[in-house]
């Protein structure tokens, strides 16, 4: 399709302006409020101070707090729903035959029915097992999403993989973590760190669950930002934002990197979801 | 890894696979539901009653706050899916024209997938609330004068900004997903078309188009269903006396009164029921477009 070449730099840099305002412009506003000291109405550009900054990497500061509590439950989230999630997708994928689009079904219906209908219910669920207002319950909650992403994720490979490579390997004498390590690994690696990333933000950017289920004992990121938005603070709401927004950024540079030599590239395209 | 094994053994081994992960799942979101069920029919031993009832769906069912939250949020649902398929698609048809030097242009269109709603919530606040950025510029364009002036976009009784930030969020969603398609198989089926002497509106009609609807369809579900039950994006850019259906249940369960406590039952009921029928739309077309391409 070269059909207009005089026309192809205009309407491709015009492209890239549309692109850039649509998808950066709503970052100005943050970026900004975050080294901003005052931003009254007309001005254009705040006076600006380091404030928000400094507070959010101050030694005393509830946020480092937040920080930490966020990356620990994420990590911790992240790992866990892969342990239960990959066997059950590799078990969906090549073995089970009968039954196999129902059980998918259930396993993933937690990503399909609305956060708040669950917290809800398993708010009290754990408030009669006494698993509220506590790290396990928390990390319990996050894994509800995150454990149906990472089987979604996987079994999407499973489907589409040939089994026949680990028999034959078999076959000529490998033992089972040799085949794990040399067949199933290479080819499993960008599908797996793809469900590690996003099972990990899915853990990182949870509010409701961390509200209900930890109950304002367990401070981490999200809920922070919630509570200085009730605040009014904009400068710490832009930095903690900013922060926030982080390993969403990191994962998309990963991503973009990691697809030009995926095998899937498609597949992979059409998996990100807006579930995240 | 079992080729060798007899039949019992090979049945053992995949329910061990299986158990942990169906184990977790229904002693935690279906446990979650069930116990949404049981009490959105009015069973609470707490407070000393133990029987079931359809009093609070039937009240439900006559409460015009109930309708209002309802089409409230199908309202935004419907518009923030058609406005981000629309704009999608049209980003789409652009975007395949660069499809060789697209590197950033991908990277662009992937910026913003795995932001979390919050922060573009929370952006869409400070850009086009009434002293948001988009105000001041409209102010040195001469257009208004005061903040006040500026119309109110967010936290707005018609849930405009919610719907921004839906749109700005999703678009790239169902972009990415048309794209693949898009960049792949079509275009052989379009030379032999153009070939064959079809114009650009034949082309788009007879092979573009169909082609690309199912994945166009299942994404913009997904958009659907989650925008339905967002909770989040509502919370920040909503406003207050007019809630979207996750909102009135999330108010009705932190109401102190515990007689409210069945009500938010009910309408997660409401709103899990009305999920589900999204999932079988999309088992339905989804699903079995995946397989057709398989």
């Amino acid at each position: 399709m070269r059909r207009n070449g005089v026309n192809h730099g205009k309407s491709y840099a015009f492209l890239h302006a549309i692109m850039i305002s649509l998808f950066f412009l709503p970052f100005i506003p943050l970026l900004a409020w975050s080294f901003a000291q005052q931003w009254r109405f007309p001005d254009l550009v705040p006076t600006v101070s380091e404030r928000a900054w400094l507070y959010v990497f101050s030694t005393h500061s509830q946020v480092k707090d937040a920080i930490f509590n966020s990356l620990g439950l994420a990590a911790v989230t992240s790992l866990l729903s892969q342990v239960v999630a990959y066997p059950a997708a590799r078990a969906l994928g090549l073995y089970v035959k009968r039954w196999n689009k129902t059980i998918r079904l259930l396993l993933i219906a937690p990503i399909l029915i609305p956060g708040i209908s669950i917290a809800i219910g398993v708010h009290v669920l754990f408030l009669h097992s006494g698993l509220s207002d506590q790290w396990l319950g928390v990390l319990l909650s996050h894994l509800i999403p995150a454990i149906p992403y990472s089987i979604y994720l996987l079994y999407g490979f499973y489907a589409g993989y040939d089994i026949g490579y680990e028999k034959q390997f078999r076959l000529l004498g490998a033992g089972r973590l040799q085949t794990f390590r040399l067949v199933e690994l290479p080819l499993l690696r960008s599908v797996l760190s793809l469900s590690i990333l996003f099972s990990f933000l899915i853990s990182w950017s949870q509010y409701l669950f961390t509200v209900f289920i930890g109950g304002g004992n367990l401070i981490t990121l999200p809920m922070l930002l919630f509570s200085t938005l009730s605040s009014g603070d904009y400068s710490l709401m832009g930095a903690l934002c900013m922060v926030f927004v982080l390993p969403a950024l990191i994962i998309v540079i990963f991503s973009s990197i990691g697809v030009k030599k995926d095998l899937f590239e498609e597949k992979e395209a059409s998996r990100v979801d807006p579930i995240v | 890894m079992f080729y060798s094994k007899s039949k019992p053994i090979r049945l053992m081994i995949l329910s061990g696979m299986l158990v942990p992960s169906l184990l977790f799942v229904a002693g935690t979101f279906f446990a979650g539901i069930f116990i949404s069920g049981v009490q959105s029919l009015d069973y609470f031993p707490l407070i000393g009653k133990t029987t079931l009832s359809f009093r609070v769906y039937i009240e439900l069912f006559h409460s015009a706050i109930f309708y209002r939250s309802l089409f409230f949020s199908l309202g935004i649902s419907l518009a923030a899916t058609f406005i981000s398929a629309l704009i999608a698609v049209i980003l789409a048809l652009w975007l395949r024209r660069y499809v060789r030097h697209g590197r950033w242009l991908h990277f662009l269109l992937q910026f913003n997938l795995p932001v979390p709603h919050v922060v573009g919530a929370i952006a869409i606040l400070l850009l086009f609330g009434q002293s948001g950025l988009i105000s001041r510029l409209t102010y040195w364009a001469g257009m208004i004068q005061q903040p006040s002036q500026f119309p109110v976009l967010v936290t707005d009784q018609n849930g405009i900004g919610i719907v921004l930030e839906y749109v700005w969020k999703e678009v790239p969603f169902i972009a990415v997903s048309v794209l693949s398609i898009l960049k792949s198989w079509v275009v052989p089926y379009e030379k032999q078309l153009q070939l064959l002497g079809a114009n650009a509106w034949q082309r788009w009609k007879l092979v573009t188009f169909p082609f690309m609807l199912p994945s166009l369809l299942s994404s913009s579900i997904i958009v659907f269903a989650y925008t339905f039950g967002s909770f989040e994006v509502p919370y920040v850019l909503g406003s207050i006396s007019k809630p979207t259906l996750p909102i009135l249940a999330y108010q009705a369960y932190l109401n102190p009164n515990l007689t409210y406590r069945s009500e938010a039952m009910a309408i997660n009921i409401v709103i899990t029921i009305i999920s589900m029928f999204l999932v079988i739309f999309y088992m339905k077309w989804g699903e079995g477009y995946a397989e057709k391409r398989r």
